[in-house]
């Protein structure tokens, strides 16, 4: 299985560093001769110089229906065409594709591209949980149906002094870790919650409001 | 054949307007800007007036204030390259019918120029079937028509000679008398209202003088 | 359905072939918004030109909701840029619909792809622009 990064510059770069320094087989398509070159002399990946929205470039990778490819480019509508070649010509599964205009998530969905990355909304997303609440990270997994939560608890939270089986998490919520004093805890129901004890919390969606608001109070 | 007013001072957009009319056999007239419109609502009776905002001189927002100076009941819709929310509710707080955006389409010239028509209450033709309703002693229909009419034509002597007239056939006279005064200010050479008033105010006179003289009668008795 | 004389049509892209092409239909009596990045282009339009100009980047859908472009007709996804408009030809012909979409195609490679989404393509190495007349007709005869 080959993970092909079509576009992009630095988080291409980087992506592919990281990739391959877990072991995956990686090739770059990009448009930027000099940018090539670079990428060339920096990583262990095949690059492909060349237009990744061209169907005979994207040829040349020998893309498979089982590979992976990110559509990575600043242009949504390079993104698009590259994503569709390779859902419909290609018959390629797995198509993952960066949306620069948050307006064109919805249409990319419509346009049946089911798997996009909006980088702004998910800047502002993370800003927005921020500012509600003391919410430090949130990740998505198992195609959003689940979700893991990190929360700092404080002197004025409700969940300050209480022990895990006293605070009345909902069903399809779960403290599975405790960070204290750069230590992590393996918590149990009679774990006291004291201030500052980073959480990490596991939940359904359905549920993330209702357990950081019996936590902090605050929705 | 219906015939309405475009207002703008770009020569294009009147075509453009004119021309998708045209395509549902409605007339038209074209003036450049507010006082031209102005004029020509003097001279003629339109159907409906389309209008621009921005224009040279007397721009649409002064137009509107005019035209509701003037109490004019011509109804109008405004065709505007402004897209903002403050400006749209302005106008419609003006009694704009709509309000449609540039660019437009044929179509939505064309929907709003058949509802400006359908806004159009005959008045003449509403007041007799109102007065079909009201011999009828179907007061409730007749209320709610009266109110249309009262609010598209308010300064006509008619919404209140059929006040008048209902009133009269509810039996409170002196609301009756109230209402067909109203008409009778409104316009003296309205005959209906004069008619009316006079003969219940005869009636009246006669009934005062019938009971004064029972009184009279009364009197002598005592 | 008796045949429209009056178009709504959204012409994408004010190069030449663009703007030749929205002063041609305008003069037919058509309805034309015309959409370009830069507003310099509305300078090639002609003087027969009698129809709007919206400055506009087409892949924001912004641009081209501003257009109202789920009232068009016909949409032209002319400019110079073949990815451009094989996504504005998607975006009129799956999200709003529109019953006639037409893509100019700079890469004959790219034709599939125009075709697997139902859109009219001209191909301006393969066409000269007084063909454009006998497509135009073709596509509104339909």
């Amino acid at each position: 299985m080959k993970i092909i990064l079509a576009g992009g510059r630095r988080i291409t770069y980087n992506l592919a560093k990281l990739l391959i320094s877990k072991g995956s087989n990686v090739i770059v398509i990009n448009k930027d001769k000099a940018f090539c070159d670079e990428m060339a002399r920096e990583i262990k990946a095949l690059i492909i110089h060349g237009d990744a929205s061209k169907i005979e470039i994207l040829q040349r990778a020998e893309i498979f229906e089982n590979d992976i490819i990110l559509a990575l480019t600043p242009q949504d509508e390079d993104n698009l065409i590259i994503s569709q070649l390779c859902k419909r010509v290609l018959k390629v599964m797995n198509v993952y594709t960066l949306v620069n205009d948050p307006e064109n998530v919805e249409v990319f969905n419509r346009l049946g591209i089911e798997n996009v990355i909006s980088m702004t909304e998910m800047l502002s997303g993370l800003i927005e949980q921020r500012v509600s609440s003391k919410l430090t990270n949130i990740m998505s997994f198992e195609k959003g149906k689940g979700l893991v939560l990190q929360l700092t608890v404080e002197e004025d939270f409700p969940a300050n002094g209480v022990m895990l089986k006293d605070l009345g998490l909902p069903k399809g919520s779960i403290v599975g870790a405790i960070t204290r004093n750069e230590e992590l805890i393996v918590p149990h129901g009679e774990s006291l919650l004291k201030p500052g004890d980073r959480l990490a919390i596991m939940c359904k969606p359905s549920v993330q409001t209702e357990t950081v608001k019996i936590i902090s109070g605050k929705d | 054949m219906p015939v309405f007013l475009i207002v703008d001072d770009e020569t294009q957009i009147r075509n453009m307007i004119k021309k998708a009319l045209k395509e549902i056999e409605y007339e038209s007239d074209t003036v450049a800007n507010g006082e031209e419109a102005l004029k020509a609502l003097f001279e003629k009776k339109y159907d409906g007036v389309f209008t621009d905002l921005r224009m040279p001189g007397m721009d649409g927002f002064h137009l509107l204030d005019a035209m509701n100076e003037e109490s004019m009941n011509t109804p109008r819709v405004v065709v505007s390259a402004y897209t903002d929310a403050e400006k749209i509710i302005k106008c419609f707080q003006k009694g704009i019918l709509d309000f449609i955006t540039k660019p437009f389409t044929p179509d939505e010239i064309k929907n709003a120029a058949k509802e400006m028509i359908k806004q159009r209450i005959d008045i003449k033709e509403t007041a007799q079937y109102v007065k079909g309703l009201i011999q009828q002693n179907a007061y409730g229909g007749a209320e709610k028509y009266l109110a249309s009419l009262f609010s598209a034509y308010p300064s006509s002597p008619i919404p209140h000679y059929l006040m008048g007239l209902k009133y009269l056939k509810e039996g409170s006279e002196l609301k009756a008398i109230k209402h067909l005064k109203a008409s009778h200010s409104l316009d003296e050479g309205y005959e209906p209202a004069k008619k009316l008033l006079e003969e219940i105010l005869t009636e009246q006179g006669n009934k005062n003088n019938t009971s004064n003289k029972k009184d009279q009668e009364n009197g002598e008795e005592n | 359905m008796a045949k429209k004389t009056n178009l709504y049509i959204i012409v994408v892209g004010c190069g030449r072939l663009g703007s030749k092409i929205a002063g041609n239909l305008s003069n037919k009596g058509h309805s034309v918004v015309v959409v370009d990045k830069h507003e310099d282009s509305f300078e090639h339009l002609s003087q027969e030109f009698t129809g709007f100009s919206i400055v506009g980047n087409a892949t924001e859908i912004e641009s081209l909701k501003k257009a109202k472009i789920d009232k068009a007709d016909m949409v032209l996804a002319f400019t110079n840029n073949d990815n451009i408009n094989y996504m504005v030809s998607q975006v009129a012909k799956e999200v709003y619909n529109t019953p006639h979409v037409v893509a100019r195609i700079y890469n004959p490679d790219n034709v599939p792809l125009f075709k697997q989404i139902n859109v009219k393509v001209i191909i301006p190495m393969l066409l000269a622009e007084s063909d454009f007349q006998r497509t135009f007709e073709e596509i509104i005869g339909e």
